[in-house]
Formats: structure tokens, sequence, C-alpha cells
């Protein structure tokens, strides 16, 4: 039986992933393509600022949420004093904290427009899930977490360049074809790493082929289908949409703004399965590695 | 971009050089009733038994209509490695015992067992 707090909890870990991906991604892309993004970089940082305190105010609900969770519904544990502490004191509390730490880092790297520090709170989304989760269960950890950390830093980027890319493709200026076919260029090398990484995970959680038929398997199954489509809309992108839209920008912008659009709804999607994953789906449905 | 990437790299090894969490989640050793147990009485005592030490954070006796039973244990949350409550006379039904809590590793934990009462 599935409470409703767990309900409760997958949504609000599908959001902070969002939230994470999203502000965290958006700052990578302009750190990454600064001179490209200077006329709409306070558009962004205000994207960022906002995505991020979204995040902030999430993680607090969160957290009540599991003290909720904890206390197997009961309410009055919010005022607990005992239990708050022990849940800030759990792994998932101290990713919470890590991450809320990000997220306020994050909110003022506008103010503080250093490379330095802008990479410092990046730092902080990958390595906080790299604290807790499924990939401190398995061995060898140390390979995990380097897969984990470098799947998410991927995603980051994959994910932070939909709100830039669509905010420069409404300015239809040839800067924005440079700017396009650059990320391109660079996604070409980065995707094959998000590829292996989040195989290579997935291989030494669930333990080879007879994994794939738990329901931890099976929810990877859907989710590396969804990402083989979002792999389709970015091969568009790059090998279609992106060459007309150098030559006609004004008949080619809706459709390559529509292709991104779609690429965003999938990511939503991925990232319920991924909290499903990661909340709903314990490990011991692992039976036969845990046995 | 050089510099962000060779400290990107750096601490990428900090993490992995990060100890251990855990091996897995800790479960439940045994359970007395067993799960899935059919008795021929209601039970004196619902005993717990972990292979590790757990902080229980809930400890719940339900009936097959989800209405929470009183149930009789210590409620702290210090660290142990076996968990004893003591439940009212039980009619004939079925019966959920569900627990939540954090392991010594610092991970949430959760666990059911069932059983029934035969008439």
């Amino acid at each position: 039986m599935i409470e409703s707090t767990e309900y409760l909890l997958t949504v609000l870990k599908a959001v902070i992933y969002n939230c994470s991906l999203f502000s965290g991604g958006t700052l990578l892309f302009l750190q990454i393509f600064s001179k490209e993004t200077s006329e709409i970089q306070s558009k962004l940082y205000s994207f960022i600022a906002r995505s991020s305190l979204l995040g902030i105010i999430l993680i607090i609900l969160n957290f009540g949420a599991q003290v909720a969770w904890l206390s197997a519904g009961d309410l009055g544990a919010l005022y607990d004093l005992d239990m708050l502490v022990l849940v800030l004191s759990s792994s998932s509390g101290q990713t919470q904290v890590f991450l809320c730490l990000g997220f306020a880092g994050i909110i003022f790297t506008k103010r503080i427009n250093h490379p330095a520090y802008s990479l410092l709170v990046l730092a902080t989304i990958p390595i906080a899930y790299a604290l807790s989760g499924h990939t401190g269960f398995y061995s060898p950890t140390w390979l995990l977490k380097i897969f984990i950390i470098l799947h998410l830093s991927v995603a980051c980027f994959w994910i932070g360049s939909f709100i830039p890319l669509l905010t420069l493709i409404d300015q239809k200026t040839e800067a924005t074809t440079d700017t396009l076919e650059r990320f391109g260029n660079i996604a070409i090398f980065l995707v094959p790493l998000l590829l292996a990484s989040g195989i290579g995970m997935a291989w030494l959680i669930i333990g080879g082929i007879n994994g794939l038929t738990t329901d931890y398997g099976l929810m990877l199954l859907a989710k590396a289908s969804l990402v083989a489509l979002l792999l389709c809309f970015a091969a568009l992108n790059k090998l279609q949409l992106v060459p007309q839209f150098r030559t006609d920008q004004t008949r080619t912008a809706g459709k390559l703004k529509r292709s991104i659009k779609t690429e965003i709804v999938l990511v939503l999607i991925i990232l319920i399965f991924t909290a499903i994953i990661t909340t709903v789906i314990p490990p011991e449905n692992l039976g036969h590695r845990l046995s | 971009m050089k510099p962000i990437f060779s400290t990107l790299l750096t601490v990428l090894f900090l993490i992995a050089s990060l100890p251990s969490e855990t091996i897995a989640h800790t479960n439940v050793t045994s359970t007395v009733p067993a799960n899935e147990a059919i008795l021929k009485k209601s039970p004196e005592e619902i005993r717990l038994i972990f292979p590790g030490t757990l902080k229980i954070t809930a400890l719940k006796l339900l009936d097959n209509q989800g209405n929470e039973l009183p149930l009789k244990h210590e409620k702290n949350l210090t660290p142990v490695k076996e968990k004893i409550a003591i439940p009212p006379i039980l009619d004939a039904g079925n019966y959920s015992v569900i627990w939540r809590g954090i392991s010594a590793d610092g991970h949430p934990i959760k666990g059911q067992i069932n059983f029934s009462v035969s008439p």
C-alpha cells in the first residue's frame, strides 16, 4: 500500500529535481555561454532565482512530509524536537540541507558574479544527490558516486539549455544560430557520457539482466524509453531544425521552440519516474541483490 | 574553461573518496508473529528483531480496515536491535504491524508484517 505521504514525497521530490536541474543547469549555461547570453542575462538570472526559491520552499515542505512519513502519518511529530533533529541528521536530511544551501547560493550568483563562486554553488547540486540515495547501497560505491555526479552534471547542462535557448530563439539573431550549433557540438560529446553513466549506475544497482524484471528494473526501462525519445528530439534539433534555422529563422523558430518545449515535457515526466524510483520503490524490491 | 574542468575533476575525486554510506537498507531479521502467520489465539507480544540497530520512529498495529489499535511499547528514539510491543487481546481477523525508522547509517526505512488470528 502506498501511503498518501509517499505520493506527496514523490511529487515534492520530482519538483525539487526540476528546480535543481533547471536552476543549476541554466546557471551552468550562463557560465559556458556568457558572451552569447549577455543580452538575456538578467532574464535568466531572474528565472534561476525564482526556481531556486521554489526549490527552498519545497525542501522545507519535503522536510515536513518526511517527518510525517517517519511517524507513519502522526502529524504531532512535526512539533517533536527529537524527531525533527533525527530527520535533519538522516542522510536524506543532510542532502536537503546541502541542497538548500546550494539553492541559496545560486540565488546570490547574480550579485557575486564570479565563475569560481558559480562553480562552487553548482557543484552542490550533484554532490547533494551523491550524498544519499540508492547509489550508497551498492558497491563499488565510489564508482556509483562518480556515475551519479557525471550523470547529474551532464543532465544539468542539457536541461539548463532549454530556457536560455528558447529565449535566444525569440531574439532571432545571428548569434542564436551560433549558440545553438555550439551547444549541439558540446552535447554530442556529453550525451554519451550521460548514457554511459546512467547505464553503469543502473547495471550496478539492479545487478544484471535479472534485475530488469523487478519493479525497480521495469521503472528504469520505462525511464530509459523516455530518454530514448528525448534523444530523438535532440537529434531532430541538431540535424534538421538548427541547420534550417540558419537559413530560414522565421519559419523554423516555431518548430524549434515546439521541439524544445516537448523536450521540457519529456524531462518533467522522466524526473517524475526518477522520483518514483527513488521514493516509492525501495531497494528491498531488489530482493535478488540484498538477500 | 580549463580551470573549470580541473576543479570539476577534483570535486569528483573528493566525492568518490567519501566513505561508503551503507551496503543495504536494514531489513528485519525475524518477527513474532512471523509475516503471514495464522495464529490460533491473540499474540501476547509483537517482537521485531533487526540485523542492526535502528531508531524506531513509528510502530502501529492496524486491523483489516486500517484502524489503529493501541500498542504498548517504549516510545523513544534510542537505537534498538529488538523492539517489543504488547497488543490488546485481538479478536479473530487480519492485522498488520507497520513500522518506520532510521537505520544506523541514517537511512529512512519502513517495514510491515501481516498476520491473522483464526476464529
